[in-house]
C-alpha cells in the first residue's frame, strides 16, 4: 500500500510542471489562429501560480490544486484562441480577459475604490452596532424577551427587498448602498450575539458574581471579550453577504462600484470586461477572508479554535 | 473577623416548595478556622457554600458572617471554583490584577508588583503572560489561588477547587495551600467543600459531614496545626479517624440505597396492580 500510494505522489509530483510546460508550450509554439493581444500577461500569471505550487510544495494537495488549475487553463487557451478559426466574443481568451486589467486599470482601480468604502462603511458599523446592542440586549433578560421575537422576524427578510425602497429614501445611492450593506449585516449580527450572552456558562457568572463587578466592567471585561470569538467567526459569512448585497444592489442602481462595473460591460457586450471583473472580486473576497482569518488570530488570542486554525 | 454562623436554614429552589436542598442546616465557624464540608454527592454541600458566598438566598433561617446577615457576594469573601475559576481571555497575570482591582484602589504598578509577588508565591513566576489554556489545569488553578489570596478575603470559600486535577497535581496543590495558609499572618477563616475524604482530613480543622441536606455529624480533626502529610499520615490516629469518616460514607451509600429501593418498591408494586388490572380487563 505504501509502496503504491509512494508511486501516485511521485506520478503527481511531476504531473503539474509537465501540465505547466506543457501550457508554456501552447501558449508560445502553437500559432493562435485569431487575433489576441499580448502573450506575456498570460504567461505571468502562469508562472507565478506555478512559483507558487514550488513555494508551498509542503502543503497537501497544491499540486493536485495545480493541475486543475493548468488543465482549466490549457483548455481555455485552446479553446479560445489556438483551435477555434474566429474570436467568439462571448468566450473572450485569457489574453483579452488579461489585457482588460492594463487598458481599463484605472476605471476598475476607481470602482473597486467606490466599492470599497461602501462596504466598510456598511460593514464596520453594522458589526459594532450588532456587537455592542447585542451584548446590551442579550444581558438583559427583559429586554431580550422584547427583541429576541422582533429580532426573529426581521432577520430572514432578504436585504435586496429593501433596495428599492432605500434608494428613493435616501438621498445618495451612496447612502441606499450603505445602509443597505448594514441591513444585510447587523440583524444577523446581532441575533447571534444576543443568543451567545444568554446562553452564557452559569458557572461562568458565578465566577463573575463573587467578583463584585460593576454593570459596566462586567460589559467591558466579561461579555465583550466573551461574545468576540463568535462574531468573529461569523465575520466570514458576514461579509460575503455585505458584498454580495452590494454587488447586487451596484447592479440594480448604481453609477459605480464592481457590480456596476460587470452590468455596464455585459450590457454592451464586453464580455472580457464582465469575465475580468468577476475574477477580480473572487480574488478582491478571498483577500478580505485573509484579512479577517488574521484579525481574529490578533483580536482573539486566546481563542483555541481559532489559534489552531 | 470573620465568624461564621448557619441557624436554622433551610433552601429550596422558588418552583419546588416539596423539596428541601437544605433543611434545618445550622454550625458555626470561628474566625480562622478551616473547616471542610464532605457528603455524597446532592447532599446540599455546595449549595450551602453559595448560601455563604451570596450567590443563593436562604428560604429561611439566617446565615450570618459577624452577626451580619449575609445580602449578596462581598468583598470580604473570596471564591474559587472548580469549573471557569479563571477567565479565558485574560492572560494569568491579568486574571490576578484584574481580581486585586475590584478591592484595592491603587496604581498600575502597585497593582502589577502585587500580582507578581502571588503569582511568584504559587510558583509560576514568569508564566504571568500565558493564557489560560497555556496553561495545565493544576496551574490554572494555582493562579486561581493567588487571585484568591490575593484579594485578602476574610474568609476563603473553595468549591471543590481541585476536583478537576489529577492526583499527583492535587496532592501539591493540597499542600501549597496549606503552606501559603500558615504563611500569611493574617488567619483566614475557609470553608471548603470537597468529596476527597483525605483531603478534608489533611487540610481542615473540622470537618462537616452532610447527608440528606442536613449536617450529618460534626467532626473535629484530631491533629494540630501546622501539620505536613508525612507526619500525620503514619499516625494510628489518622486511620480510626479516615475509617470513621470512610464508614459514615459507607452507611450513607447503603441509606441512599435503602431509599431507592423503597421508591422502586412502591413503583414496581403500582405497576404490577395496574397490569394485573390490565390483564383480567
Amino acid at each position: 500500500m505504501s509502496y503504491l500510494s509512494g508511486k501516485k505522489i511521485k506520478i503527481n509530483f511531476f504531473l503539474v510542471h509537465i501540465l505547466f510546460l506543457a501550457l508554456l508550450g501552447t501558449i508560445l509554439f502553437v500559432p493562435d489562429r485569431v487575433e489576441v493581444p499580448s502573450h506575456i500577461p498570460f504567461i505571468a500569471v502562469t508562472a507565478v501560480a506555478e512559483l507558487v505550487i514550488i513555494a508551498l510544495h509542503k502543503k497537501e494537495n497544491i499540486r493536485d490544486i495545480g493541475c486543475v488549475v493548468f488543465i482549466f487553463f490549457e483548455v481555455w487557451e485552446l479553446v479560445t484562441s489556438k483551435l477555434v478559426r474566429e474570436s467568439n466574443y462571448l468566450i473572450p481568451s485569457p489574453e483579452n480577459v488579461l489585457d482588460i486589467y492594463i487598458t481599463d486599470r484605472q476605471l476598475i482601480l476607481q470602482n473597486i475604490m467606490t466599492s470599497t468604502g461602501f462596504l466598510a462603511a456598511g460593514f464596520i458599523t453594522a458589526v459594532l452596532a450588532g456587537l455592542l446592542l447585542g451584548v446590551i440586549v442579550g444581558w438583559y433578560k427583559s429586554l431580550r424577551e422584547i427583541f429576541m421575537p422582533i429580532v426573529k422576524v426581521i432577520t430572514p427578510i432578504p436585504p435586496l427587498i429593501y433596495s428599492a425602497y432605500l434608494v428613493a429614501l435616501l438621498p445618495t445611492f451612496r447612502d441606499a448602498s450603505v445602509a443597505i450593506i448594514f441591513l444585510g449585516v447587523f440583524w444577523g449580527m446581532f441575533l447571534s450575539v444576543i443568543f451567545t450572552v444568554s446562553s452564557i456558562d452559569q458557572k461562568l457568572l458565578d465566577s463573575v458574581s463573587v467578583l463584585n463587578l460593576s454593570q459596566i466592567s462586567i460589559f467591558l471585561h466579561i461579555l465583550l471579550p466573551y461574545s468576540l470569538p463568535s462574531v468573529l467567526a461569523r465575520l466570514s459569512n458576514s461579509i460575503s453577504v455585505a458584498f454580495m448585497v452590494l454587488i447586487s444592489a451596484e447592479m440594480l442602481g448604481g453609477s459605480s462600484g464592481m457590480g456596476w462595473y460587470i452590468k455596464y460591460s455585459t450590457i454592451y457586450g464586453e464580455y472580457d470586461k464582465t469575465i475580468s471583473g468577476i475574477i477580480l472580486i473572487a480574488v478582491y473576497v478571498t483577500l478580505l477572508n485573509v484579512i479577517i482569518n488574521r484579525l481574529k488570530k490578533v483580536l482573539v488570542p486566546w481563542d483555541i479554535s481559532a489559534a489552531e486554525q | 473577623m470573620a465568624s461564621i454562623e448557619f441557624k436554622n436554614v433551610d433552601f429550596r429552589y422558588n418552583n419546588n416548595k416539596d423539596e428541601n436542598i437544605l433543611h434545618n442546616v445550622s454550625f458555626k465557624i470561628k474566625e480562622g478556622e478551616f473547616v471542610s464540608i464532605i457528603g455524597g454527592s446532592g447532599c446540599g454541600k455546595s449549595t450551602t457554600l453559595s448560601l455563604l458566598s451570596g450567590l443563593n438566598h436562604a428560604s429561611g433561617g439566617d446565615v450570618t458572617i459577624d452577626g451580619k446577615p449575609v445580602t449578596g457576594p462581598g468583598k470580604d469573601r473570596g471564591v474559587v471554583f472548580q469549573h471557569y475559576a479563571l477567565f479565558p481571555w485574560m492572560r494569568a497575570k491579568r486574571n490576578v490584577e484584574f481580581g486585586i482591582k475590584q478591592v484595592l484602589k491603587a496604581d498600575k504598578k502597585t497593582i502589577s508588583e502585587k500580582a507578581e509577588k502571588y503569582l511568584e508565591l504559587v510558583g509560576l513566576g514568569g508564566k504571568g503572560d500565558l493564557f489560560p489554556h497555556q496553561l495545565s489545569g493544576g496551574m490554572q488553578q494555582r493562579v486561581a489561588i493567588a487571585r484568591l489570596l490575593a484579594m485578602e478575603p476574610d474568609i476563603l470559600l473553595m468549591d471543590e477547587p481541585f476536583g478537576a486535577i489529577d492526583a499527583k497535581n492535587r496532592v501539591a496543590l493540597q499542600e501549597l495551600l496549606l503552606e501559603l495558609l500558615e504563611k500569611e499572618e493574617k488567619k483566614r477563616s475557609v470553608v471548603f467543600v470537597t468529596h476527597d475524604i483525605d483531603e478534608a482530613i489533611l487540610l481542615s480543622d473540622r470537618i462537616l459531614f452532610m447527608r440528606d441536606h442536613e449536617i450529618y455529624r460534626d467532626l473535629k480533626v484530631p491533629f494540630e496545626r501546622p501539620r505536613s502529610r508525612e507526619e500525620i499520615t503514619v499516625s494510628n490516629e489518622y486511620h480510626e479517624f479516615r475509617r470513621e469518616l470512610f464508614d459514615l460514607f459507607y452507611d450513607n451509600d447503603i441509606h441512599q440505597q435503602e431509599k431507592a429501593d423503597e421508591k422502586q418498591t412502591a413503583k414496581v408494586g403500582r405497576f404490577s396492580i395496574g397490569s394485573a388490572v390490565g390483564a383480567v380487563g
